[in-house]
């Protein structure tokens, strides 16, 4: 009787705790997701311009579940996204993922192995937000970077980066609200369109 | 016997000292902690849309900052950057690092007595080990001290008159920008300008050597300042705002 009962509540839970996905720690979201990225970064494959554009889909593919997209413009544009019609919405989060994504892909070109290293958390009370800080190994300089995560989808996603104390989302999100105090949300996103352009043309410059 | 006596007192609190503040380190080297209130303070859309109060910074020399803004932005990318690019193919990587290890060197007394204002004694005998090695070695030319890792962390960056200020508990005052040298606040500008009086060179030698000195070490590492600038100017839509918050928030960041 009690063999039955046993294996019954083995069963019940083990079907209930496959019902909610385990998200894991943040702590090794970022060390499997930054493990994999490098590992594609250092491919053969990529060098190669034949077959480059195969493991860059690869690597965005890796991004874009890492990276919460819509978490980076529903903050960077702040109180006004209420204003934002559903079409403007989701024209603006296309919009911003191309231009983070023109900004700064070409920085992975000059990867040569560097790592990224967790030195530790701090976490928010009630434990929905975290902050893993980590330290990206430069060539000469070492990299203090943070990343800002949440449960999404039963996975923790990256809401901000903030490199030596310097938040992304912040930094666009004061240039956003000067803008908006002016322009209408269509106009924003015209000028997101038009920079997304502006600095695929103009990669950026490297440190030598 | 009588000098030996004190000496030996000395070095005794000395090693006291730098035991106490390696124990502080590794005291302080808690890997996970729990937020406090007001740390992620960056619910701009659930939370009745409230701006976190700390985003307010105050920008009371707005047409004074704006307008040395451009005339900085000019300098720098017009005159100084491609005046750089020609002195950068004359003087090779290897001058220019010895140069900057020359001026960096001369910073010593500079950085000894911020070190001693912040009763940081071990950083204070950590510069004056490496000004030892490294004037003995090559004159400063070269940075023979950085093989010699000490028990203690450098910072090097926390030894300034601004990081002094900071720990002495004065607030960091409105954004200012300084004519030709860039973004400050009041509390670094002022930070500035008593580092610059404090280096030890300006005494020994009149000022139409030690300023241009002070002018040809900050060009030398000229591409450290204009390479993130053209970066973050790239990047920005309002290049005056990416500029200062970036500023600001690297600056609270570095500041106790």
């Amino acid at each position: 009787m009690y063999k039955i009962f046993f294996t019954l509540f083995i069963a019940l839970t083990t079907m209930v705790s496959s019902a909610f996905a385990d998200p894991g720690t943040p702590k090794e979201r970022i060390e499997n997701g930054s493990a994999r990225v490098f590992n594609l970064l250092l491919q053969e494959d990529f060098q190669n311009p034949a077959t480059k554009p195969k493991v860059l889909e690869q690597i965005e593919a890796e991004l874009i579940s890492f990276f919460d997209f819509e978490e980076f413009s529903t903050r960077t544009v702040g109180p006004k996204w209420r204003q934002f019609t559903p079409e403007q919405k989701a024209e603006f989060i296309d919009a911003f993922t191309e231009l983070l994504r023109n900004s700064y892909i070409n920085t992975l070109d000059s990867y040569k192995g560097e790592t990224l290293n967790y030195v530790g958390e701090v976490r928010s009370k009630d434990g929905k937000k975290v902050e893993v800080h980590t330290v990206f190994k430069g060539q000469e300089k070492d990299y203090p970077v943070s990343f800002r995560m949440l449960v999404k989808n039963d996975e923790w996603v990256v809401y901000d980066v903030i490199i030596e104390g310097i938040s992304m989302i912040k930094n666009y999100r004061e240039q956003f609200k000067d803008i908006l105090v002016r322009a209408e949300p269509n106009e924003l996103i015209t000028r997101i369109r038009e920079k997304a352009k502006e600095v695929k043309d103009k990669p950026l410059t490297e440190q030598k | 016997m009588k000098k030996i006596i004190p000496s030996i007192l000395i070095c005794f609190v000395l090693s006291l000292c730098i035991q106490l503040s390696i124990a502080q380190q590794t005291y302080a080297a808690n890997t996970q902690t729990i937020a406090s209130d007001d740390y992620f303070n960056d619910d701009y859309f659930e939370d009745d849309y409230a701006e976190p109060k700390t985003e307010q910074k105050s920008d009371t020399f707005y047409a004074w900052n704006i307008f040395w803004h451009n005339v900085n932005d000019f300098t720098l990318t017009k005159i100084a950057e491609p005046a750089h690019k020609q002195y950068s193919k004359v003087i090779l990587p290897p001058m220019r690092s010895s140069i900057e290890n020359f001026g960096y060197n001369l910073g010593t007394p500079k950085r000894m007595i911020n070190a001693i204002f912040q009763a940081e004694f071990a950083q204070a005998f950590i510069e004056l080990g490496r000004f030892i090695i490294n004037t003995t070695s090559s004159l400063g030319f070269a940075d023979v001290a950085q093989f010699h890792k000490p028990l203690y962390p450098y910072n090097p960056d926390t030894l300034c008159f601004g990081y002094t200020l900071a720990r002495w508990g004065v607030g960091e005052g409105p954004y200012f920008v300084i004519p030709f040298l860039g973004p400050s606040t009041i509390r670094e500008s002022i930070g500035a300008i008593v580092d610059s009086a404090s280096s030890a060179y300006s005494y020994f030698v009149p000022f139409y050597v030690s300023l241009p000195a002070e002018a040809l070490f900050a060009f030398n590492t000229l591409d450290k300042v204009y390479i993130p600038y053209e970066n973050l100017k790239t990047n920005a839509f309002e290049p005056y705002i990416a500029i200062k918050n970036a500023y600001l928030e690297n600056l609270d960041y570095k500041r106790p």
